[in-house]
């Protein structure tokens, strides 16, 4: 699945560098599912979604932080089966 | 920290809007709409304060301000952001908010429930000042007869025994952060104070406190307010600054970005490293004496505070920061000069040096793009210059680097990286004799002081593979 991780300065300033540290820190066996890719801003964050944002295909989450990306990841594969 | 780069972005958003006069009032209520608390026991806290933490990011003194209410400070707002309100901090660059302070206890020793309240009781036995009583099936210490020794933290088998510290008082290397002497005239019985006899404006306890209860007084407000009076505001930024804003920004883009912001023109303070290098290797050469360098604000106040008898040492040239904005007043004396970079100590040096008018950190240059709506990932990317040896002033060890391609004669060297060594290296060049001592209050220099906003690991690679055209 791709994975684009929002870099804009927003994202930036509310942890996304963070974020990506933890992914490419996955165990192996996920990484070989994951396509990350790094993204200027999504232009979803003023007002509507809360920083910082990724892309997982064709949907959005926010809020990511170290402590639940892994969950978001996992959860998402379990609801769009194939999606690897 | 989240909760300060948002205060930051939309305090800077309702400026940029012409709204701050009206904004900052409500904003603790909008920021924390409640009605349950977010972080803290109740969500009246939290606003209060988040209301004294608004007060330090106008750049407000803390201590004259403490008792006054939004509305008050609103009134104010021309002259505070005009620079020339007397309720401005001009003096300091921490302080402690007391309301924030949890007076997380400290000094003693405490047992856990890990106790099994063996046979042996070698706490008890240990302990010169028979503290340890066991009460209800495990060893307890009397705080008032403990005098903090450890013996019993040692002693115990299980490891049950723990050091009560405060991250404040453990981070900070010189003891200037202590319980207040003062419970009459604090809000916070215990809270912590800042001695400034003792500090060196180093940013560790602001960095290390799990509670945020010490923040330092921003300037971003008057270097966006000189931006709106159209003033020429010129932006020069540390070497620290290579990857503070992400994979897909780098130096080039940081230069049009700022200059996008408003700002006048933006300069690379690598250029006053390169001047400063080369001015230091001339006076290694002409001077057998010891030198220290002097581009690390906190360590010279260390030197000045607390190691007086190598105030003679300390070298005479000023820091790049200083350098360059001298240079370039000397060009233009109608600019105003913007140090953007990663370091608290700077607000002092720049205070008491005149050259460069305001301090801001990483923190505060992404809350201004933010603000005005400036993307550096898109921003083209402009050329830059400085040599690789000067943009490695960033990092521990390439201040040395820089000096000794000026100069060429063998060098005995000694680093202090961290003020949490300061004691054993001063020791040691009191005893041999050392040509130059380069000196980081940050372990692992600037890529890693209080105002960066990314990992220092992934900044030094930057810095490392830096392609200078």
């Amino acid at each position: 699945m791709k994975i684009k991780v929002c870099v804009g300065t927003t994202c930036h300033l509310m942890g996304s560098a963070a974020v990506i540290e933890e992914i490419n820190n996955f165990p192996e066996e996920l990484m070989n599912k994951i396509e990350l890719s790094y993204a200027t801003c999504f232009d979803v964050c003023h007002g509507m979604m809360k920083p910082p944002v990724i892309r997982i295909n064709d949907k959005f989450f926010e809020n990511v932080e170290p402590e639940n990306v892994k969950e978001i990841i996992e959860n998402y594969m379990k609801e769009v089966p194939g999606a690897d | 920290m989240k909760l300060r780069r948002l205060s930051m972005i939309n305090l800077a958003e309702s400026f940029e809007n012409g709204t701050l006069k009206n904004d900052i009032i409500t904003l603790p209520k909008k920021m924390l709409p409640g009605p349950n608390s977010t972080y803290r026991d109740s969500v009246y806290l939290e606003r209060e304060i988040l209301k004294q933490r608004i007060k330090i990011y106008l750049g407000l003194d803390y201590y004259k301000t403490k008792d006054m209410e939004l509305f008050e400070i609103s009134e104010n707002l021309d002259e505070i952001i005009d620079g020339k309100s007397e309720l401005l901090d001009n003096e300091k660059s921490v302080t402690v908010i007391e309301e924030a302070c949890d007076s997380c206890p400290s000094g003693k020793y405490y047992v856990t429930d890990l106790c099994r309240n063996c046979v042996a009781h070698s706490c008890y036995n240990v302990c010169p000042k028979k503290a340890i009583s066991i009460k209800d099936s495990r060893a307890f210490i009397d705080n008032e007869k403990c005098i903090g020794c450890g013996l019993c933290s040692k002693a115990c088998n299980y490891f049950a025994i723990v050091k009560l510290e405060r991250p404040c008082e453990r981070a900070c290397s010189v003891g200037a952060i202590e319980k207040t002497k003062d419970n009459i005239n604090t809000v916070k019985i215990d809270a912590a104070h800042i001695d400034r006899e003792k500090c060196v404006d180093c940013g560790a306890c602001y960095v290390s406190c799990p509670f945020g209860a010490v923040e330092t007084p921003s300037q971003l407000f008057r270097v966006l307010n000189d931006i709106k009076k159209n003033e020429k505001v010129v932006a020069i930024f540390a070497p620290a600054i290579v990857s503070q804003f992400g994979p897909k920004v780098d130096i080039g883009k940081i230069k049009s970005a700022l200059e996008k912001s408003g700002f006048y023109q933006s300069y690379e303070v690598a250029l006053g490293a390169d001047m400063v290098a080369e001015e230091e290797a001339e006076m290694l050469e002409k001077n057998p004496d010891f030198m220290t360098t002097s581009c690390c604000p906190a360590f010279v106040n260390y030197i000045k505070k607390h190691k007086k008898e190598f105030i003679t040492n300390i070298s005479e040239a000023y820091s790049p920061m200083t350098a360059l904005a001298k240079y370039l007043k000397s060009k233009d004396k109608d600019i105003k000069v913007v140090f953007i970079g990663p370091c608290i100590a700077k607000k002092t040096e720049a205070r008491e040096n005149k050259y460069v008018d305001y301090v801001i950190t990483f923190e505060e240059l992404g809350a201004l793009f933010v603000a005005k709506k400036i993307e550096p990932t898109e921003s083209e990317s402009l050329s830059f210059k400085g040599t690789k040896e000067a943009w490695g002033f960033a990092v521990s060890g390439g201040v040395t680097e820089a000096v000794k391609k000026h100069i060429n004669k063998e060098l005995k060297i000694i680093y202090l990286d961290g003020l949490e060594n300061a004691n054993d290296i001063f020791k040691k060049v009191s005893v041999e004799k050392y040509d130059l001592l380069e000196g980081m209050a940050c372990s692992g220099g600037c890529i890693a002081g209080p105002g960066v906003i990314v990992n220092p690991v992934t900044a030094k690679n930057g810095i490392k593979r830096i392609n200078i055209e």
